[in-house]
């Protein structure tokens, strides 16, 4: 069966860690951040 | 002319403007969005999901029509992620418009609930709700092509932003989706936490709970923004401004309203921007003159005003401390005749710039098709690049 991430603070730090590359997870809150607003508002 | 010295020198020339110093020549801040698109000979649907078609207008803008800085490099689009996403975006487009639906996040009884966590809100209630049953099914493979789509605008905005290294033209202001805008408590609340008309109803009936949001707003987001001001060195001479703030909300309120929910903040914001010297745009959609005399007392230098529907010869009778962008009026790039353009741009120049305080840009931002003739702008623009004072 396919996971979600629809859970809160699990699947979103599930989904963190599915998505976003090694190198980049020192900035992964910004990156979220931007992601996140583009969805919510866009 | 190399690259770097030109550069410095519009910047020069914007601050110069609007610390209300003499200028041989009036700067010129094109406040032109997705019009380039169609002056291009492209559609709105071509551009905005194609990005190798975007930098092609934003090209053709910049190689046919001098100016010394530009609103938009065609980064404002991000239909590519939201559609990689799935189906629920409010902005939507099609061959010859964009548009937002309206939406509010938020009730007035959730503003707390947000403010506790946003990204916790986000997940569980705004997502949710934008995207209905098809939240659940949103699985890896989903997610992995949105965040691929969404490297890819990433990249873009850097590329673009190389193109305006290339183009010598100076960024707006330090601000950019990065790092981040400063946006007042009352705009997030008009453009997405309640929307207009909750905002509207809610400063009559739940005032308190409007208070206790933008109390808590401007402690935990806009006193580290004032800290970091503070922090700073002054004006960062890289860009056109220090800060860009757009204004909308004071439309739909009174002056009591005004008063109460809007200026005690802007004006926090505005002297600790006046501590260190540096130069602010409002972009002040809809109309500010009713509310011009909160503004009269502010050392010149500090603001200028990004005029949309207010007439710019009756804002300088009514302001002559805060310098004047915009003027050039859409109705005019659209009806006129090049002829009747440059006349009334030669007026604003010569009555608003002879010492300073004047940057000259549209009045609206150029999106649509008829927002104005190729031929008016190109004269326009000529003009002003050309004319001396």
């Amino acid at each position: 069966m396919k996971k979600n991430y629809t859970s809160y603070p699990d699947g979103y730090n599930r989904l963190v860690k599915d998505i976003i590359p090694f190198y980049m997870r020192p900035v992964k809150e910004m990156i979220m951040r931007l992601l996140l607003m583009i969805l919510t508002d866009g | 002319m190399a690259n770097k010295e030109l550069m410095a020198e519009r910047v020069k020339l914007f601050r110069d403007a609007e610390n209300f110093r003499k200028t041989d020549r009036i700067p010129h801040f094109a406040n032109v969005v997705t019009w380039k698109v169609f002056d291009a000979g492209h559609t709105l649907d071509e551009a905005m999901t194609h990005f190798d078609v975007m930098e092609e207008c934003v090209l053709h803008f910049l190689d046919n029509y001098p100016v010394d800085a530009i609103l938009d490099v065609g980064i404002r689009n991000q239909f590519n992620i939201t559609e990689a996403f799935g189906e629920g975006s409010y902005y939507y487009y099609d061959r010859e418009v964009v548009g937002v639906r309206d939406h509010a996040h938020c009730t007035v009884e959730t503003l707390q609930e947000y403010m506790d966590d946003p990204i916790k809100y986000a997940w569980e209630k705004i997502l949710p709700e934008k995207y209905g049953d098809s939240w659940a099914q949103k699985d890896k493979a989903v997610w992995k092509k949105t965040f691929k789509e969404y490297m890819r605008y990433i990249m873009f905005i850097l590329h673009m932003s190389g193109v305006m290294k290339k183009y010598s033209l100076p960024g707006l202001s330090p601000n950019n989706p990065m790092k981040g805008s400063v946006v007042p408590a009352v705009e997030i609340l008009m453009s997405d936490l309640l929307g207009i008309q909750q905002l509207s109803v809610a400063m009559r009936r739940s005032s308190e709970q409007l208070d206790d949001f933008i109390e808590r707003w401007e402690k935990e987001r806009m006193e580290p923004i004032y800290e970091k001001i503070r922090a700073s060195e002054g004006p960062d001479y890289k860009y056109c401004f220090d800060s860009s703030i757009l204004l909308l909300a004071h439309n739909v309120m009174n002056t009591k309203q005004f008063e109460r929910f809007y200026y005690p903040y802007l004006k926090t914001l505005l002297d600790t921007y006046a501590e260190k010297g540096m130069n602010i745009r409002l972009f002040t959609e809809g109309s500010i003159l009713r509310f011009a005399d909160y503004f009269k007392d502010y050392p010149k230098g500090l603001l200028t005003f990004h005029l949309e529907q207010d007439d710019p010869f009756e804002f300088r009778e009514a302001l002559p401390n805060v310098a004047i962008m915009g003027g050039m009026t859409t109705d005019l790039l659209s009806n006129g005749t090049p002829d009747e353009c440059v006349a009334y741009a030669k007026r604003l120049c010569d009555e608003l710039g002879r010492e300073g305080g004047f940057i000259f840009s549209e009045n609206k931002m150029l999106s649509y098709r008829n927002d104005a003739k190729p031929e008016n702008m190109k004269a326009v623009c000529d003009f002003v690049d050309s004319y001396r004072m």
